[in-house]
């Protein structure tokens, strides 16, 4: 499913180079949840957009459903990114002037009834429908999180990326979007959630951890749980 | 989603900044559209001056004296009134002149004392045109007496005269000039050809000089060059005065269009590519999501374009309206000798329908630009 091997992303800045990934290596089978976590600045968002073919890596190899997304051309990688890969966001990033439901179907690539008749029963299942036609305004971050959980799920992609998911919600929607998650990954899907709690661990398949861009040891499970 | 619906749902969404956007896009429209028609009036109003003050060009047989010409004021050469329309008809003959007034001209005994009767034909303008005749229109029988010819005579408005055997009803007695048209009797050509035996016979042609260049320009070498291609058997005299006159009063209209439109667009444009970017700024986490749900170049390019073109749109015509309301209210103070000729232009709008969305597209081109080419890592990372 994913396999990537020595990843290193550094960016230029005033006072010098900054290593975001220091040689991540990993690999991913189809129907996984891997839980990153690490503290603040350990280079989580970084390696999840390098991994979601939006940051090209500085060096290090990318292999995703068997294809480089960075060996291809703009509009090609553009095109597999709205296919394969679905974005769940700490900060949401929901349109502002787009309400719940259109907002959800802005994830799909193209017009068609069947994503939409799913959206509608997304939006059943998040407990949305009074919700259906408010601007994200209005909502609450919890809603809004959901909508963007739900505009990642609509297209279902193979692989799932969700950055701090649950980063400004409290601990019942927290629990709620994991659910959902793993439900996903119940259902054959894939799921990479990055964080720097461990909220999401009882959920995963897997545990790394991300300290100054570099994978390192995970404590004994216990310690973890 | 289809972009146009998306492209309705922001512009509600910021309507403060689209608001800001068309009321920069109508100003700037406004402006050209009322600066068009005040310049319009004033190159009418100009046009009219400078008609009123007569020809500047004298168009005469190639074998008049020029020198015995100017210490006379006249010559007893003359030419085919053919000539007239000979010029009006050579090709490109309007760039160069206008108004072309062919008369003839002798001194004649009224009174026991000099009078200049002056026989003067139609003016001939050029094709599509429709401008009303230089100096006057005089029917045939009827004559225009000079002030102080008239007091000489003795005769007013409605008397009759006798010139040469044939009697003339005056039709107007002119007011003083101070020039020798005080003492110039005015008929119609053919009747002037008629008292003096010369039929078919014109002195020389009246005109306007079109090129409007003053004397450093050497106007008068391109209108003689013209001329010898048109009208090989005359010569051109060009009253240098009214023509520079004429040449700067036109050359400073067009100077003053040269100047305002391009900064009027200028400011336009800054304000226009200001709000964009300003915009654009505002939209950088909802750019990086469509390019994270996969949206490409062309698509986020096309979000900040097609608004700047609907914008355009709806300032054009807001623009039009207030520059055409503007120029209606205050042009016809500002120009009373031609106030008539202030009415709205509809093709105007059709331009400003036209080029007002193209305009604000090219100035949020930057905008977009820098939307295409925003990374959407640095608005979507987290951490």
């Amino acid at each position: 499913m994913l396999t990537c091997h020595t990843l290193v992303k550094t960016f230029a800045a005033r006072s010098g180079k900054i290593v975001g990934l220091d040689g991540v290596s990993f690999e991913l089978g189809r129907g996984e949840f891997l839980v990153i976590h690490g503290p603040s600045g350990s280079g989580k968002s970084t390696l999840l957009l390098t991994l979601g073919g939006m940051l090209r890596p500085s060096s290090g190899s990318l292999t995703l459903l068997g294809r480089d997304p960075y060996a291809l051309s703009p509009s090609d990688r553009t095109r597999f990114r709205a296919e394969s890969i679905g974005f769940v966001f700490q900060l949401f990033h929901l349109v502002p002037y787009l309400d719940v439901r259109q907002n959800i179907l802005a994830g799909l690539p193209k017009k068609d009834p069947a994503e939409a008749e799913r959206a509608d029963a997304l939006i059943s299942e998040l407990g949305l429908e009074s919700r259906a036609t408010e601007f994200p305004g209005t909502l609450s971050a919890g809603e809004r999180q959901r909508v963007a959980l739900a505009r990642a799920l609509v297209k279902r992609p193979a692989l799932i990326l969700a950055d701090e998911p649950t980063g400004n919600l409290d601990p019942e929607n927290a629990a709620r979007v994991f659910q959902r998650l793993a439900a996903y990954r119940q259902a054959g899907g894939t799921v990479i959630v990055v964080t720097h709690g461990l909220d999401a661990a009882p959920h995963a398949s897997r545990v790394l951890r991300l300290e100054s861009g570099r994978i390192v040891p995970q404590p004994p499970a216990a310690h973890l749980l | 989603m289809n972009l146009l619906p998306l492209l309705y749902r922001e512009l509600w969404h910021r309507r403060v900044n689209a608001a800001l956007a068309v009321v920069a896009i109508a100003g700037t429209v406004a402006l050209l559209v009322a600066i068009r028609m005040l310049t319009g009036a004033a190159e009418r109003e100009t046009r009219r001056v400078m008609r009123d003050i007569g020809f500047n060009l004298r168009i005469l047989p190639r074998d008049v004296d020029p020198d015995r010409f100017l210490t006379e004021g006249r010559s007893d050469k003359t030419m085919p009134a053919d000539a007239v329309n000979r010029l009006a008809a050579a090709a490109g003959a309007f760039v160069s002149f206008n108004h072309l007034t062919p008369s003839l001209e002798r001194l004649v005994q009224m009174g026991g004392r000099d009078a200049i009767l002056t026989g003067l034909g139609s003016s001939v303008v050029g094709p599509g045109e429709k401008k009303q005749p230089m100096g006057f229109s005089i029917p045939e029988g009827k004559a225009f007496l000079g002030s102080t010819l008239a007091l000489r005579l003795g005769v007013k408005a409605g008397s009759s005269i006798e010139v040469l055997g044939r009697s003339l009803e005056v039709e107007r007695v002119l007011v003083e000039s101070g020039s020798d048209d005080d003492v110039r009797l005015f008929t119609a050509l053919v009747d002037a050809q008629k008292m003096l035996g010369l039929p078919g016979r014109i002195s020389e042609i009246k005109a306007i000089d079109c090129l409007c260049l003053t004397a450093d320009q050497d106007a008068l070498g391109l209108l003689r060059k013209a001329l010898s291609q048109a009208l090989p058997e005359a010569q051109v005299l060009q009253l240098r005065g009214m023509a520079d006159a004429r040449a700067r009063q036109r050359q400073a209209a067009e100077r003053y269009s040269a100047f305002a439109v391009p900064l009027v667009l200028l400011i336009g444009a800054g304000w226009v590519g200001i709000l964009a970017v300003l915009n654009v700024r505002e939209r950088r986490s909802e750019i990086g999501l469509w390019r994270a749900l996969g949206r490409g170049s062309f698509w986020i390019a096309g979000l900040v374009l097609g608004r700047a073109a609907l914008l355009g749109g709806a300032g054009a015509a807001l623009g039009y309206f207030l520059g055409t309301r503007l120029a209606l209210s205050q042009g016809p103070q500002l120009y009373p000798m031609t106030a008539g000729g202030f009415v709205a232009d509809p093709a105007l709008l059709g331009w400003a329908l036209l080029l007002a969305p193209g305009f604000a597209a090219l100035a949020s081109f930057l905008p977009a630009m820098l939307a295409v080419a925003h990374d959407p890592a640095e608005t979507l990372r987290a951490d």
